[in-house]
């Protein structure tokens, strides 16, 4: 009888201990293994095929060479809590941007209550559209659908201008087979001369791997070398809470922080980043919230 | 190819060390296994050969394993190691291991290095991986690209029992490698491994792995699956269970194993001969 205790102990240590190596802001928080959504990620895929999502209405283009727009990830927007939707509906004026894109992570528990809180403070401040990629806090309290139904489909891609944008569903760490066929075909069958690939979870996070990004290996590998192949320009993603910028053959990984007043980045201040399109260059910059 | 010359090199290469008498040469151990492996963006089978030689007991243990997809032939893993056996139990292996796809056009190539305790029943190791993915020259098994380069954490951990007349045993553990994968933090789960010990050197085995992944965003899924069943064949006699560590580095002496083999026929002898009596009596 020791023995089977001893056995299940320390077996059962072994299975906990990744929550406790990912707990904290963008990882497992207490009640989340209660709340979360269950929806899979190949069904979410095939809503988004099926047409089940709100569809993505795109602004028209003035003009197709140059044009900016934001992106910013990690919102976590809470009715009780401080945003900057505020700051935000500013800056896309004083910028002129087209639209706002962000990484996932729009809501902190994906529950009705945030959602219609975040679509109120949306409509009063922001006079260009948000698209936004899904995060594994929009999926909480079974929150699938009411994203697909009032955000967007989590798989889509669009052209606007001269760039190509598509939004990856990584919400469950993981992307699937369906999924990684039709990342391919779409990169393949795209001329634009800049892609954007927005994906809530990153491929890379510095030199110390932490249990942020993609979970399976043989996945990270296989979109690595799909947004290399196919000349994607940058890969904008969150969920670490963390800003890092890396280059490789071409590609700018970017891990964009937070734009939460309250779920800071550890090593920054909350952010957006504005994006300036202009011919065949895109430059970039960080523009941080005001406290 | 490549990979059948390296495995010759070594072999050859052991066996003229030894054939000029300045070291010893021994073939320790060999591993046959036939796996699937079914995971999101991968599910098909695999066959793992692995063997390992040594030229000197403590110091000098090189190893050496491939992995062949035979459902597509698009996926190859193999791997070159050495283990520095400091005592029976203790002992620090290093790795390097390579992983290319065709299709994709990728590489990865791991240097995993970590310290190892087989006591009799648990079995637990840990070290670092130092992990490279390869976008460009992916069959190139010692490139290092410092792109992409990233440390993991490794952890193995395991526990094991005899039974059934001491033929047959099971373990249970956890673990984010294997000889020849990596897998991720979050790409967690439990493996069981039965296994029958055929002859005194010779082992069958079957194992099923389970991992889960999303534990840290919370969103679990089961991910990949493995089931394997393997030949395993060891160049020491394997010890009874009342001796502790079921397969010793060191082989027992000729006497030793002698009285052992004596021993070991004479309680055949009695066991034939208690049946026989038991018939008769019937």
């Amino acid at each position: 009888m020791r023995k089977f205790i001893s056995v299940f102990a320390i077996f059962s240590l072994v299975l906990i201990s990744p929550l406790f190596f990912s707990c904290g802001e963008g990882g497992l928080e207490p009640g989340d293994l209660l709340t979360s959504g269950n929806s899979d990620v190949d069904a979410r895929f095939q809503d988004c095929k099926d047409g089940k999502a709100k569809p993505i209405s795109l602004p028209s283009v003035i003009d197709p060479e140059h044009f900016s727009f934001l992106w910013l990830t990690d919102m976590h927007i809470r009715s009780d809590r401080e945003d900057n939707f505020d700051q935000l509906g500013n800056y896309s004026n004083e910028l002129g941007a087209s639209f706002i894109l962000t990484s996932g992570d729009l809501t902190d528990d994906g529950s009705g209550d945030n959602l219609d809180y975040l679509l109120s403070q949306e409509e009063t401040y922001l006079n260009v559209p948000l698209y936004s990629a899904l995060g594994n806090h929009d999926l909480y309290s079974n929150g699938w659908e009411r994203f697909r139904d009032n955000i967007g489909p989590s798989v889509t891609s669009f052209v606007y201008g001269n760039s190509f944008f598509m939004f990856i569903d990584s919400a469950s760490c993981k992307i699937g087979n369906d999924q990684m066929d039709w990342i391919e075909d779409q990169l393949r069958n795209d001329n634009s001369t800049h892609k954007f690939v927005l994906s809530h979870i990153c491929l890379y996070d510095g030199d110390l791997e932490t249990p942020t990004i993609l979970c399976d290996p043989d996945e990270r590998l296989r979109l690595l070398a799909l947004i290399d192949k196919y000349d994607v320009d940058y890969f904008l993603c969150g969920h670490k809470h963390w800003v890092e910028e890396d280059e490789v053959d071409g590609v700018h990984h970017i891990m964009g922080g937070t734009g939460s007043p309250w779920k800071r980045p550890y090593n920054s201040k909350p952010l957006f980043w504005y994006f300036q399109v202009n011919g065949g260059d895109v430059e970039y910059s960080k523009i941080h919230f005001e406290d | 190819m490549k990979r059948i010359a390296i495995l010759l090199i070594l072999v050859l290469g052991g066996v003229g060390a030894r054939a000029s008498g300045q070291i010893e040469f021994k073939f320790k151990e060999a591993d046959y296994n036939f796996l699937y492996r079914n995971s999101g963006i991968l599910g098909n089978m695999y066959l793992q050969a692995g063997e390992q030689v040594s030229l000197h007991p403590q110091w000098i243990n090189l190893g050496a394993g491939v992995e062949i997809d035979f459902t597509d032939e698009t996926l190859t893993r193999y791997y070159f190691e050495e283990s520095l056996k400091f005592s029976e139990r203790n002992s620090l292996v290093l790795r390097l291991n390579h992983f290319e796809h065709k299709d994709w056009e990728v590489g990865e190539n791991f240097l995993n290095a970590y310290f190892q305790q087989n006591r009799d029943r648990l079995r637990w190791a840990v070290g670092v991986a130092w992990i490279s993915p390869l976008l460009d020259d992916w069959q190139n098994p010692v490139k290092f690209d410092t792109d992409f380069d990233q440390l993991r954490l490794l952890y193995s951990i395991s526990y094991g029992w005899p039974f059934y007349k001491d033929k047959f045993d099971f373990r249970i553990g956890a673990q984010n490698f294997t000889q020849f994968e990596n897998f991720g933090y979050d790409d967690v789960g439990p493996f069981g491994e039965l296994g029958y010990q055929l002859t005194n050197r010779s082992r069958i085995k079957a194992m099923a792995d389970f991992r889960i992944t999303g534990i840290g965003t919370a969103t679990m899924s089961l991910e990949r699956q493995t089931y394997l069943v393997g030949l395993e064949w060891k160049n020491v006699p394997r010890r009874p269970a009342s001796e502790g560590t079921r397969w010793p580095l060191k082989p027992k002496s000729p006497e030793k194993e002698k009285d052992q083999a004596k021993k070991d026929k004479e309680e055949k002898a009695k066991a034939k001969k208690d049946k026989k009596d038991k018939k008769e009596k019937k």
